[in-house]
């Protein structure tokens, strides 16, 4: 008679065999007395086992808890100061920003404010500068820059004077989009 | 629907799926609470795949913060249990691996007389050092199927499912390991009662 393998006594002794498998090793072993003790064995051991594995004891998940309670803080305390970490690096490189904006800052001072108010404003006694017949654009240029007006936001004046026409001071700014135009016959600007 | 893998404790899973839901939305107490519910199997299950005391409350209290960091990717429709069990099975495996690296030959021993209790009784004591010598016998992963199998009492599916295999991998590491736990405590059962007997 053949025996039923150690391997699938173990498997029946927890209920672990398909039912099919099961069955076939019931009938066999109701007939055989060596594996029905090789079985019992099987019986004893797990029971054996199971029954002296023990629990945790409270002492053992206090620690526990305790572990973990302090890694949770250290980690939360990371995670803060790693916020502040990065808030601090961000002001620094919005400081840098600024200082560097600040130094290539387009050439507007407070000076330059009159000026454009003066351009702007239609009464402003500014005398229309003596006509030449012509002016040279670079000569005037130079001049401006002589005194002081690129400082102002003021990039070049130029005088364009025509035979037919009043003469119109051009004034170009640091904003290319910006450009004045004076024409002296109606006190005007455009 | 009842947990049945706490132990002692009894969860509604209804109650489990609104702790889970409040610690996703920071809610400390609810982790806690959560903690509390599930640290005694998780202890467990560490100190009999780890052999070791300590190195099992060091996996215990990792496999929380990896809970409290992976939260988020937990679906509130599963279960936090097998969940569990596939975290600490696989914390348990990197210390092992880790342990293989750094334990010299022979530390096996010292690691079963740590896990002595000094509260326990001398044949309590004896009995649970028996386990985990018979747990020591066996290979990593029939050592993981047995724990969660006989120990902890899961369903072959389930324990397929948490270590990832397939379910006749998992009776088949199971009926060796079986096997080699009974000749081991068969062995020493014979000598302890013979020792012990008056």
């Amino acid at each position: 008679m053949k025996h039923v393998r150690e391997e699938q006594l173990a498997l029946y002794a927890g209920g672990d065999l398909a039912s099919e498998e099961a069955n076939t090793v019931a009938t066999h072993l109701a007939g055989c007395p060596a594996c029905r003790g090789a079985l019992a064995e099987f019986r004893d051991a797990q029971a054996f086992f199971c029954s002296s594995a023990r629990e945790p004891e409270a002492g053992e998940l206090y620690d526990v808890r305790q572990r973990l309670v302090a890694k949770l803080e250290r980690r939360t305390q990371g995670e803060r100061r790693w916020v502040w970490q990065l808030a601090g690096a961000a002001v620094m490189a919005a400081v840098i920003v600024l200082a560097v904006a600040f130094e290539h800052r387009p050439a507007v001072s407070s000076k330059a404010e009159p000026m454009v108010a003066r351009a702007v404003a239609p009464e402003l006694p500014v005398a229309p500068p003596p006509v030449q017949q012509p002016v040279g654009m670079r000569r005037v240029t130079a001049h401006t820059r002589r005194s002081g007006h690129r400082e102002a936001g003021i990039r070049s004046v130029s005088l364009i004077a025509r035979a037919d026409q009043p003469p119109v001071i051009r004034m170009t700014t640091a904003d290319p989009n910006v450009v004045i135009l004076w024409q002296s016959r109606e006190g005007q600007q455009q | 629907m009842a947990v049945p893998w706490m132990g002692q404790f009894m969860v509604e899973q209804g109650l489990l799926r609104q702790l889970v839901r409040n610690a996703k939305a920071g809610d400390a107490a609810s982790f806690e609470r959560i903690v509390i519910l599930h640290e005694r199997m998780v202890l467990r299950v560490a100190q009999r795949l780890l052999i070791n005391p300590e190195d099992a409350k060091d996996a215990a209290q990792e496999v929380f913060i990896r809970l409290h960091r992976t939260l988020d990717r937990f679906h509130d429709d599963s279960e936090l249990g097998p969940w569990l069990y596939r975290i600490t099975v696989n914390i348990c495996r990197d210390a092992m691996r880790r342990a293989k690296q750094t334990l010299p030959l022979g530390a096996a021993q010292d690691r079963l007389h740590a896990a002595r209790n000094p509260e326990e009784s001398a044949a309590a004591a004896q009995q649970y050092e028996m386990v985990l010598a018979a747990l020591g016998e066996l290979t990593q992963r029939e050592r993981e199927v047995i724990v969660l199998r006989d120990l902890e009492g899961c369903a072959t599916s389930e324990v397929a499912g948490i270590l990832g295999s397939s379910e006749t991998t998992v009776r088949s590491q199971l009926s060796t390991g079986r096997v080699k736990i009974k000749n081991y405590v068969a062995a020493r059962l014979g000598r302890w009662k013979h020792e012990t007997r008056p």
